[in-house]
C-alpha cells in the first residue's frame, strides 16, 4: 500500500500541478486521488491500464476542484458587492511559478500557463497531457476516452486559441 | 511574444515536478491509515451499526407518536370535563 501511494503520487502530481497551478491545491488533490484509487482498486477493471485509470481520476478530481474554486470565487465576488471588505474575494490570480521552469523562460511560460487556464476544459486537458506529460496522441485518447483523431483536433484548436488569446493580450 | 510553437517547445522542456519526500511520506501514512480503518471496520460491522441506528430511529418515532397521542387524549379529556361544568351555576343565583 505504501508503494502504491508513492507510485500514484509520483504519476499524478505533475499533471495536477499543471492543471491547478498551485502547490497546496495540487497536494490536496493528489491525496484525494490516492484515496480514490485505493477505494476503487477493488472495482478496477483492466480494460484500461492502471496508469490510464489513475490519470482519469486525477483529471476528474482536478476539474471538480477548479469548478468548486470558481464557484467559491463567484460567491466571494457577490459577497464583496454587499460588503465593504474587499478581502472577501477569494483566490485572486497569483503568478504561479512551475518548479520545473528554467529561469530564462519563466516570464513566457507563466504567461502561457495563465492563458492555457483560459482554454476550454477538453483543449486544456489535451494540451497539458501532450506537452507537459509527453503523452502520445494514442495515450491521451485512452485517458480522455476519445479517438486519436479527436485528440489531434483538440490540440490543434488549443494552439489556435492560445495564439489568438496571446495576440489579444499583447494588443491590449 | 515569439511564435506559439516555439513557446510550446519551451513548455515541453519543463522538468517534471516531483512531490517532496515529506509529502510522499504523508501519502504513505494516509494509505496505511485507510487500509487499517477498512480492515477494522468490516462490511458486517458497518451494516450492524447502520441497522442499530435505524432501529433507534424507529423506536424514537414510535415513542414520540405514543407520547403525542397520550397528550392529545388527556387534553381532550380535560376539555370535555371543562365543558361539562355548567356555565351558570344555580348555586350562585
Amino acid at each position: 500500500m505504501r508503494t502504491f501511494a508513492r507510485v500514484v503520487s509520483n504519476w499524478v502530481y505533475h499533471l495536477i500541478l499543471s492543471y491547478v497551478q498551485n502547490v497546496e491545491d495540487a497536494e490536496e488533490i493528489t491525496q484525494d486521488v490516492v484515496l480514490a484509487a485505493l477505494r476503487g482498486l477493488k472495482n478496477y477493471q483492466q480494460a484500461a491500464s492502471l496508469k490510464t485509470w489513475v490519470y482519469r481520476i486525477a483529471i476528474n478530481k482536478s476539474k471538480d476542484f477548479l469548478k468548486y474554486k470558481n464557484r467559491k470565487k463567484r460567491l466571494g465576488k457577490v459577497v464583496s458587492i454587499f460588503s465593504s471588505d474587499n478581502q472577501s474575494i477569494l483566490h485572486q490570480g497569483v503568478d504561479f511559478v512551475h518548479p520545473g521552469i528554467a529561469l530564462e523562460h519563466q516570464e513566457d511560460v507563466i504567461r502561457l500557463m495563465k492563458t492555457i487556464d483560459r482554454l476550454a476544459e477538453h483543449q486544456k486537458t489535451a494540451l497539458i497531457l501532450v506537452k507537459l506529460e509527453h503523452k502520445t496522441q494514442k495515450e491521451v485518447a485512452a485517458i480522455m476516452q476519445l479517438t486519436p483523431k479527436a485528440v489531434e483536433g483538440l490540440v490543434s484548436r488549443a494552439k489556435n486559441n492560445l495564439r489568438r488569446l496571446l495576440k489579444d493580450e499583447i494588443e491590449q | 511574444m515569439e511564435d506559439i510553437d516555439k513557446i510550446l517547445e519551451d513548455l515541453a522542456q519543463v522538468e517534471r515536478a516531483m512531490p517532496s519526500e515529506q509529502f510522499l511520506k504523508r501519502m504513505e501514512n494516509v494509505a496505511v491509515a485507510y487500509v487499517v480503518v477498512r480492515s477494522k471496520m468490516s462490511k458486517t460491522t458497518v451494516l450492524a451499526i447502520a441497522a442499530s441506528f435505524a432501529l433507534l430511529l424507529t423506536a424514537n418515532i414510535w415513542i414520540w407518536n405514543e407520547f403525542q397521542s397520550t397528550t392529545t387524549e388527556s387534553t381532550t379529556l380535560v376539555e370535555t370535563d371543562y365543558d361539562l361544568i355548567p356555565t351558570k351555576s344555580i348555586y350562585y343565583e
